[in-house]
C-alpha cells in the first residue's frame, strides 16, 4: 500500500511539472497568425470529402510558444511513464460464477470490500535502444473471510481471492536495428496465424501472456530469421477476479524462417517446443510447426493466404495427441466490391495451457473457473465476438462482401457454414449490417443470427440472435452525443437468455464525458439481479492523462475478443480510475 | 542458469555493437552522402520491418530523416479508427507530395487479420498499411496498445507527438501540425 501511495505522490508531482510539455505536444506548431493553407488536393472530391472538409486552417499557436524548451537529455532518452490506478468498493466481491458451480449456491461471504490495483510502467528510448517495465501492485482493504472454518473449500478460494501482491509483470531490454531486432527479457510472439503459437495480450479479457528469455530477429533482403526461447510469464493478477496466479513457467522456444519475393510471393516456415517446467501426472511436452504461403498481390485485384499446422503432444506414457490444422483467406477488390472468403479445417487442434501449479491458494492458471487461457490461437473464421462452444474439430467457411455504395455509405453481409465434429453439429452463420459516416454523424448497425444444430435430430444445440447499433452525431458544437446498444438473445437446451448493453454518452471537446448505461443478463442463476444501471464520468485533464469514476453495476457474462472468450462476474459498487501518462 | 544469462547479455552486446557503425565510418552498404545523412538519423528511433497489405516490405529506418512520419496504430475492430482514417488519408493525400507518409499499422489479432485488407480497401486507403500481429511495433511505439494512437515524427528523426483516443476535430489539429513541420 505504501508502494502504491508513493507511486501516487511521485506521479502527482510529475503530472504539474510534465503540464508545460503536455500543452506543447498538443498545441498546433503554425507560426502566430499563420495559418496552414488546405491543400488544393485535399479540396472535397468523391473519395474524401468528408475528411478534406475536415482538415481547415489551424489556431494560432501561442500555447506553443510559451511552452519551456525541453532539456536535450530529455529528447534523447525520451522517458516514457504510465501510471494506471482503479480503485474499487464492491457490494458483490464477483467472486461467483453465473454458472451452476457449486449447486448454484452462492458464496455470501465476499461482498462489500475495496482494492487498488495499480499499474506502473515506464520505459527509456535511447537511438535504437529501449529499456521497459511494469509492476503491478494490488492491494484489498477489508477483504472477506470465510465466516466459519467448516467450508474449507470456500476460505480456501478466499484466501487466493484476496491476496496483496506486488508483481513485476515486464522487464524488457531491447535493440531494434535495420538488420537485427534483439530482446533481452519479456515479449511477445505469435507464429503465422496463431495455430502454431500466440503468446500474446488480449487486453479486453484480461490475458498478457509474455516470454521472458531472448528473442533475436534477423533481416536481410527479403529474408528473415527469428529464434527465441523463454519462460512462460502470465499475468499474475487476473483483472476480472482478482485472482492471484503463480508464474507458470513453461519452457518454450521457437522460430520462423522467412523469404519475400517482391510482392508477388512469401513463403514461411515455423515451429515451437513447449515443455513443463515440473513433472507431475499431467505434464507432457508439446512440438508444433507449421508453414504459411502468402500471395499479397499476385494480380492487382486479389490477395491469397494459406496456412497449415501440425500440432504433437507426447504426453509421456498415455496416449498422445495428434492435432492438424488448415487456414486460409482470400480478398478479392472488384471496384465498389470487396470479397472476403476464409476457410478452415481443423482436426483435433487441441487446446494449449499453461502449466499452472495448482495450490489451494494458487487456482491451476489452466483451470480458471474464467476461462481457459490458451497459447495458440486459431482464427475463428467468424464474427469476432461471435460466442463459440469450441474451435478444436471443425471445418467450413464464410464468404463476406462489403458494397461502397459511396466511401461513406456501405453495406455488408457475411454468410458462413462450418461443421463441428465435437459437438456433432451444423453450423450457420449470418449477419449483415449498414455503415454511414458523413460529416459530423455516425451510423453503424448490425442484425446477426448464428445457429447450431445437432446432427441427430437437428435440434437446437446453441442459437444466438444479435443487434448492434452505435449511433453517434455531432449536436451541437464541440459536442457529441453517443448511443451504443449490444444485446444478444440466446437459446440452449436448458436455458435461454439475453445479455448485453445499452449507453448512452454525451462528450464535450474540451476532455469531459458523461455515459449512462442499461445491462442486462438473465441467464440463471444470475448474479444479484439481471438489470444493472450504472452512470460514469471521465476528464481528461491533460493530453493522454483521464480520471473517470462509475458508480452502479456492470453484468457479468462472456467476453470475447481475439477469437478468445472468458467468462466475467458481475460488479456491482463503485469504481474511480486514474490514467496518467506522462 | 546464470551462466545463459551471461550468454545472452553477450550475445545481446555483440550482436548490438556489430549493429551500430563507428563515428565517423562510411555505411557498410556503401551509400551515397545524402543516404548517409539520412541513415544517420534512422539511427536515433527503434527500427521495425513489416509486410504491408500489398505485399511491401516497410522498414522504418527507410523513412526516418527523410520525411514527417506519422504512424497510425489502429485495429479493424476499433470504431474511432475507422472514423479517423478517412481523414488521415485525406491528408495523405494532400501532403504527401510535400514529404508526409502516414503508415496506418494494423494492431489486428491472427483471427481478425483477414479483415484488414478488405477494409483499408473499402476505406479507400492508398498510405501504407502495415501488419503486426506479433505486436512488433506496437511495443516500441504504442506500449499500451491504444487504439487509435497517433505518433508523429518530424524529420530529424524526433518524436514531437503521441497522443492516444480518436475526437472529432482532432484531425484538424494534426493536419496543422504536420503541416508545420513539412514547411
Amino acid at each position: 500500500m505504501r508502494c502504491a501511495g508513493l507511486f501516487l505522490a511521485c506521479a502527482l508531482a510529475l503530472t504539474h511539472a510534465s503540464a508545460a510539455k503536455a500543452q506543447t505536444s498538443e498545441a498546433p506548431l503554425a507560426a502566430p497568425g499563420e495559418a496552414a493553407k488546405p491543400s488544393e488536393a485535399a479540396k472535397p472530391n468523391d473519395a474524401s470529402s468528408a475528411p478534406a472538409q475536415a482538415i481547415k486552417a489551424p489556431e494560432p499557436a501561442s500555447a506553443a510558444q510559451a511552452a519551456p524548451a525541453t532539456p536535450a537529455w530529455y529528447e534523447a532518452i525520451r522517458p516514457e511513464f504510465i501510471l494506471l490506478s482503479t480503485g474499487r468498493y464492491q457490494g458483490n466481491d464477483g467472486n461467483h460464477t453465473t454458472l451452476s458451480e457449486n449447486g448454484g449456491a452462492w458464496d455470501p461471504t465476499g461482498r462489500k470490500f475495496g482494492d487498488l490495483v495499480t499499474t506502473v510502467g515506464g520505459s527509456l528510448s535511447y537511438q535504437k535502444w529501449v529499456v521497459a517495465t511494469r509492476l503491478d501492485l494490488i492491494q484489498y482493504f477489508h477483504a472477506p473471510k470465510a465466516a466459519t472454518p467448516t467450508f474449507p473449500s470456500i476460505r480456501d478460494k478466499l484466501k487466493a481471492r484476496y491476496r496483496n501482491q506486488v508483481q513485476l509483470e515486464y522487464i524488457s531490454a531491447s535493440y531494434s536495428g535495420r538488420h537485427v531486432e534483439l530482446t533481452l527479457g519479456d515479449f511477445y510472439a505469435t507464429l503465422g496465424r496463431g495455430m502454431v503459437l500466440a503468446i500474446r495480450k488480449v487486453g479486453d479479457v484480461g490475458i498478457d501472456n509474455k516470454l521472458r528469455g531472448a528473442d533475436i530477429k534477423l533481416n536481410a533482403k527479403g529474408a528473415s530469421l527469428r529464434a527465441f526461447g523463454g519462460f512462460l510469464n502470465v499475468k499474475n493478477y487476473e483483472a476480472g477476479t482478482g485472482y492471484a496466479f503463480d508464474e507458470a513457467n513453461d519452457r518454450i522456444v521457437g522460430g520462423e524462417l522467412a523469404y519475400q519475393y517482391k510482392r508477388y510471393v512469401k513463403v514461411s516456415g515455423f515451429g515451437a517446443f513447449i515443455s513443463p517446467v515440473k513433472s507431475a501426472a499431467s505434464q507432457s511436452e508439446v512440438l508444433n510447426y507449421g508453414a504459411a504461403l502468402e500471395l499479397p498481390r499476385p494480380v492487382p485485384w486479389a490477395s491469397v493466404y494459406l496456412e497449415a499446422a501440425k500440432l504433437h503432444r507426447n504426453n509421456k506414457g498415455a496416449s498422445d495427441d495428434d492435432g492438424k490444422g488448415l487456414y486460409g483467406a482470400a480478398s478479392f477488390y472488384l471496384g465498389a466490391v470487396t470479397l472476403l472468403a476464409e476457410g478452415k479445417a481443423y482436426d483435433n487442434l487441441f487446446e494449449i495451457t499453461p502449466r499452472g501449479q495448482a495450490t489451494a491458494t494458487n487456482p491451476d492458471v489452466t483451470q480458471t473457473r474464467w476461462g481457459i487461457n490458451q497459447l495458440i490461437a486459431q482464427p475463428t473464421a467468424e464474427r469476432a465476438q461471435a460466442q463459440l462452444e469450441t474451435n478444436r474439430s471443425v471445418y467450413g467457411g464464410r464468404l463476406r462482401a462489403d458494397y461502397s455504395i459511396t466511401p461513406l455509405l456501405v453495406p455488408y453481409l457475411s454468410l458462413g457454414a462450418y461443421v463441428d465434429d465435437v459437438h456433432k453439429t451444423d453450423i450457420f452463420a449470418g449477419f449483415g449490417g449498414l455503415r454511414y459516416r458523413p460529416q459530423g454523424f455516425q451510423l453503424v448497425g448490425e442484425l446477426g443470427h448464428r445457429r447450431e444444430l445437432l446432427k441427430t435430430g437437428s435440434q437446437v444445440f446453441r442459437a444466438d440472435s444479435h443487434v448492434d447499433l452505435d449511433l453517434r452525431w455531432d449536436f451541437i458544437a464541440k459536442q457529441q452525443a453517443e448511443l451504443v446498444v449490444n444485446l444478444q438473445y440466446s437459446e440452449m437446451a436448458d436455458a435461454d437468455w439475453v445479455e448485453g448493453r445499452v449507453a448512452l454518452s454525451w462528450t464535450h471537446q474540451v476532455g469531459v464525458g458523461l455515459t449512462a448505461a442499461y445491462e442486462v443478463y438473465t441467464r440463471q442463476p444470475t448474479i444479484f439481479d439481471e438489470h444493472y444501471f450504472s452512470l460514469s464520468g471521465q476528464w481528461q485533464f491533460m493530453p493522454g492523462s483521464i480520471l473517470r469514476a462509475m458508480v452502479g453495476g456492470e453484468r457479468a457474462g462472456l467476453k470475447c475478443a481475439g477469437g478468445v472468450c472468458r467468462l466475467f462476474p458481475g460488479f456491482e459498487g463503485g469504481r474511480l480510475e486514474l490514467e496518467l501518462r506522462l | 542458469m546464470k551462466s545463459h544469462s551471461m550468454l545472452f547479455v553477450s550475445l545481446f552486446f555483440a550482436a548490438c555493437a556489430a549493429q551500430t557503425p563507428a563515428p565517423g565510418t562510411a555505411p557498410a552498404d556503401g551509400a551515397a552522402p545524402a543516404e548517409k545523412a539520412a541513415s544517420t538519423q534512422a539511427s536515433e528511433l527503434p527500427d521495425f520491418t513489416l509486410s504491408t497489405t500489398e505485399g511491401e516490405r516497410f522498414t522504418l529506418s527507410d523513412h526516418v530523416g527523410k520525411e514527417v512520419i506519422v504512424l497510425s496504430f489502429w485495429a479493424t475492430w476499433c470504431a474511432p479508427c475507422l472514423t479517423e482514417l478517412p481523414h488521415l488519408e485525406a491528408l495523405y493525400q494532400a501532403e504527401k507530395d510535400n514529404g508526409l507518409l502516414i503508415a496506418a499499422i494494423s494492431m489486428d489479432e491472427p483471427s481478425s487479420v483477414a479483415e484488414v485488407a478488405p477494409t483499408a480497401a473499402r476505406i479507400g486507403l492508398t498510405m501504407p498499411v502495415l501488419l503486426d500481429t506479433d505486436q512488433r511495433a506496437v511495443q516500441l511505439y504504442n506500449r499500451s496498445r491504444n487504439a487509435p494512437m497517433t505518433v508523429v515524427i518530424d524529420k530529424t528523426g524526433k518524436i514531437v507527438r503521441a497522443s492516444a483516443g480518436y475526437e472529432v476535430g482532432d484531425e484538424v489539429k494534426l493536419a496543422a501540425e504536420v503541416r508545420t513541420l513539412l514547411k
